[in-house]
């Protein structure tokens, strides 16, 4: 049974629009600069790729702005926009309809919050909102309730993979017969004090903190970590009947899956990255493709020295000598860890869409060991017919989505 | 950061709307106390002070759901610098009530 996509949904660093955030990607921008949510000054990483507004507009009410987390606002502003991308109009949708919504962390923000209120004020002094803003699964039930969507509602875990195990997931689910209709993506808002310092302490960040706009440099020699992002991505599937029946504008069928563990370390990857690898294969061979069908792959690559490597290799195991080309949009957006899988799903989209394929910025010093063509520098025509979607967490867990031009 | 930090009111239901009563009703008595509570009561309620009538109950009439009450109650304890313990929510059931068991506490010193 053929799922597709029928509606995209993005707030990213950009701004609020998948679009929007695509045309910046092939113009070259950045959104990456100074941490301004806080006082960063004394982090190792001081640099950010924020939402600077979230233009709710009249999409959320004074209630829901107090109430949640912001990576719930986050989800409940993509979905809308993805809801709308679809044309599924407002009125409920239903007992067939799936929401499958992750966050690499949930309310962090919240649990720093509250966490201060509980060691300054004491316990009885912790917001009775703290819980349900801090829990991962609220995105994707707030997105429920707001579209009275009834069926499965979860929330996939899987750090930096959690928006890509949403997509695919939701895939074997709607091909399952379990649901007409899924909202599927990602959600993160872990630009904060503890999720910097967190990651800082890992060294997993790049402190190239007075070059704001050159510290993402996924595959160049000169990448020292990734940059911090914020955002959501939510796509629509459905399976092409139920989008056939109700005249739906098919922006591309999301053709396969493949997700696959390292079972090897808590925050690297299997040194043969035979688990990245693992995805990309069974993505092609759920949907019954050659790797040579594909026409640009979308890279988990952060621009950290170790993984963007590994990635590389996978690529070349699977692909062989002659790869696709390959661009980390992270070059210009950051990584917005849970949410990543699902924004960059819609940069693939619409890159088959547009026949145009996203930079990798900042390549300035070619790494010997990274043997791929990865955009540098400029957007590329092409008329790709496949696009890849890798993503890859923290926990040695990964996933692949393969979408197909429609 | 957006997010529980933003204090915007401005959005009414109909049950607010119909409220004849005005909330402040000028006499600033106690100390303001009325006028204390029914902000906070705004704030957490996500409406204006002014739509407010002591009256209205919270959930049957401000539509709040139980943690929103809860929140109240927080909001109030923090605003006066009072306890309210769990046996006295039954009797906070309105504004008017929380105007007086906060008067009431205050008084007790």
């Amino acid at each position: 049974m053929d799922v597709v996509v029928t509606g995209l949904g993005v707030l990213a660093p950009f701004g609020r629009g998948a679009a929007r955030t695509f045309e910046a990607l092939v113009a070259g921008r950045s959104a990456i600069g100074p941490i301004t949510h806080f006082d960063a000054s004394a982090q190792r990483s001081r640099i950010a790729a924020e939402v600077r507004d979230l233009e709710a507009g009249n999409d959320l009410s004074p209630a829901e702005l107090r109430t949640h987390d912001r990576f719930q606002l986050f989800a409940l502003l993509a979905a809308l926009d993805a809801v709308r991308d679809a044309g599924l109009g407002e009125g409920p949708l239903g007992d067939r309809a799936a929401v499958i919504l992750g966050s690499g962390i949930g309310g962090i923000g919240t649990i720093e919050r509250d966490g201060e209120t509980l060691r300054g004020k004491g316990p009885r002094r912790v917001s009775p909102y703290f819980i349900p803003s801090a829990i991962p699964n609220l995105a994707a039930s707030l997105v429920a309730m707001r579209f009275g969507a009834r069926g499965v509602c979860l929330a996939p875990a899987s750090a930096c993979a959690s928006g890509a195990h949403a997509i695919g997931e939701a895939l074997w689910m709607l091909r399952a017969g379990r649901a007409d209709v899924a909202l599927a993506g990602g959600a993160e808002a872990a630009v904060t004090p503890l999720g910097v310092a967190g990651f800082g302490a890992m060294r997993a960040l790049s402190e190239r903190n007075d070059e704001p706009e050159r510290a993402s440099r996924p595959f160049d020699r000169g990448r020292d970590g990734f940059v911090i992002g914020e955002g959501a991505g939510v796509l629509v599937l459905e399976t092409a009947a139920h989008a056939a029946a109700r005249g739906a504008r098919v922006r591309a069928r999301l053709a396969g899956y493949g997700a696959s563990g390292d079972a090897h370390h808590i925050t690297q990857p299997d040194p043969e990255a035979a688990g990245m690898a693992r995805a990309m294969t069974l993505a092609l061979e759920d949907a019954r493709v050659a790797p040579a069908d594909v026409g640009y792959i979308n890279a988990h690559a952060t621009s950290t020295p170790l993984g963007d490597r590994l990635e590389a290799k996978a690529i070349r195991d699977v692909f062989g000598d002659r790869p696709p080309p390959v661009s980390s949009t992270k070059s210009a957006l950051g990584h917005l860890l849970g949410a990543a899988g699902a924004v960059e799903a819609a940069i693939a989209v619409l890159a088959l869409e547009r026949g145009l394929l996203p930079p990798t910025l900042n390549q300035e010093d070619p790494d010997p060991q990274i043997e791929l063509d990865v955009v540098p520098n400029e957007a590329r025509p092409a008329a790709a017919r496949l696009a890849l979607s890798n993503a890859f967490g923290f926990g040695g867990t990964n996933a692949s989505l393969l979408f197909a031009r429609s | 950061m957006i997010g529980r930090s933003k204090r915007n009111g401005g959005r009414r239901s109909e049950a607010i709307v119909s409220g004849k009563r005005k909330g402040d009703s000028g006499n600033g008595g106690g100390n303001g106390i009325d006028r204390r509570v029914f902000a906070v009561v705004a704030r957490v309620m996500n409406t204006e002070a002014d739509a407010l009538a002591p009256e209205l109950r919270f959930v049957e009439d401000l539509r709040a759901d139980s943690l929103r009450v809860m929140e109240l109650v927080l909001e109030l304890q923090e605003e006066f610098g009072i306890e309210i313990p769990d046996s006295a929510l039954e009797r906070i059931r309105s504004v008017g009530d929380a105007v007086e068991f906060v008067r009431g506490k205050l008084a007790d010193g």
